[in-house]
């Protein structure tokens, strides 16, 4: 592993939050592409370890491997079962594959009202506000966020499976 | 060991008409694709008149598919039927738009009932969220009635006469008349209302039957000078 490389990950392993390529060039006194590429190798060596890089709109953090999450939550005493309602993960899944989106778009989509569902994953911090569409009213555009991340045990969005097709032959 | 039980945090939420009628064609086995208008119509509006617990808001979009429903169904008895094959296609459309991310959410609940990531440095505490409970109509209308009372300002249902009492205007024309004499219509003049005035000529009338105030009028309609008996 390169020395910048280990800076990065103490870096990473330090905070308590994400930090942007931009903090972390600046921090480090490199080039983003510098950092970009030694967040590549940082990535895939500790494939080999407990850790990972988990990546999420332009921001980086350290978070413990998927296959450690049985282990960590016995230790903490923590149950790993969700306690999310259906409707509450089908607006997170829409949110996930579609985000940015407008809560109309979402509402159009499940054909019922959904602010509730939206407050309360606000609330959950497992969505947050983006920005605003371009349209009229500019209505507020929501992501999911690390937590959500976290929730499903997944480091980058990518990792989603593709969509469901929709049901051919309509 | 065991891990911890979750209490379950049930969100006031409902799966929606969408949902409804993907429950219903998955019970009778059906593709999306060939619903079955006739049938799933009586169903479907058959489960919403079952619905007892549905807010207002909620139950407008149950209405509203049902009338979607109801209204492809009508289309049947036009002789031209691409109308109603469109119509249905749109339906078929949104449900299958629908089903793609509710079989997303499938895979969401496996996945994180299996497996998740905390990052460095984390709060391994159940967060205690309080869910704001869903309020209802009637709550609503209770609250705002309710605020509207404290935002009133007090204001008098009666208006109460002013009182005034012979007994204290006698005194105060009899302490006045002792310092110096007083003319009678500068001291009509002092009268804030047509009652006072008629107190106070009350007042007068009393004081010189009872001896305690002298009056003079040098001319006719001259000025009436009122001067305290016991000085006179």
């Amino acid at each position: 592993m390169t020395e910048l490389s280990q800076i990065i990950q103490a870096l990473l392993f330090s905070s308590s939050e994400a930090i942007s390529i931009d903090t972390l060039s600046k921090t480090t006194e490199t080039t983003s592409a510098e950092v970009t590429q030694a967040l590549t190798e940082l990535t895939t060596d500790l494939e080999q370890t407990g850790l990972r890089v988990s990546s999420h709109n332009g921001t980086f953090r350290l978070v413990t491997s998927p296959d450690a999450t049985v282990a960590l939550a016995r230790y903490h005493q923590r149950s790993i079962k969700s306690d999310l309602s259906r409707p509450a993960l089908e607006t997170l899944a829409i949110i996930a594959y579609e985000g940015p989106i407008t809560r109309g778009k979402i509402e159009s989509i499940r054909g019922i009202a959904s602010e509730q569902m939206i407050k309360n994953l606000l609330l959950r911090e497992l969505i947050c506000q983006s920005g605003v569409a371009n349209e009229p009213g500019r209505p507020s555009q929501y992501i999911v966020t690390e937590v959500f991340l976290d929730t499903v045990g997944i480091t980058k969005l990518s990792e989603l499976p593709p969509l469901p097709e929709a049901t051919p032959n309509l | 060991m065991t891990t911890l039980d979750l209490p379950h945090i049930e969100l006031p939420s409902f799966d929606g008409p969408l949902a409804l009628i993907i429950e219903l064609i998955e019970h009778d086995k059906l593709e999306v694709t060939s619903i079955s208008v006739e049938k799933i119509t009586a169903e479907y509006l058959a489960r919403v008149s079952n619905l007892k617990d549905l807010d207002i808001i909620h139950l407008s979009e149950f209405v509203q598919l049902g009338s979607r429903l109801i209204y492809i169904k009508s289309l049947a008895l036009l002789p031209e039927k691409t109308v109603q094959a469109e119509e249905l296609a749109l339906l078929e459309q949104d449900l299958s738009e629908y089903r793609r991310y509710r079989e997303a959410a499938e895979y969401f609940k496996s996945q994180a009932q299996t497996t998740r990531t905390w990052p460095s440095g984390a709060n391994y505490e159940v967060p205690n969220i309080r869910i704001p409970s869903v309020v209802d109509l009637e709550q609503l209308s209770l609250a705002f009635s309710l605020a509207l009372k404290r935002s009133q300002p007090i204001t008098p249902t009666t208006v109460l006469k002013r009182h005034l009492d012979i007994k204290h205007v006698i005194a105060n024309l009899l302490l006045k008349a002792k310092k110096a004499p007083i003319n009678l219509q500068s001291l009509i003049d002092d009268c804030a209302d047509r009652l006072e005035i008629i107190v106070t000529f009350l007042a007068v009338l009393e004081t010189i039957k009872s001896g305690h105030i002298t009056i003079e009028q040098d001319d006719q309609f001259g000025d009436i000078t009122i001067t305290s008996g016991e000085v006179a």
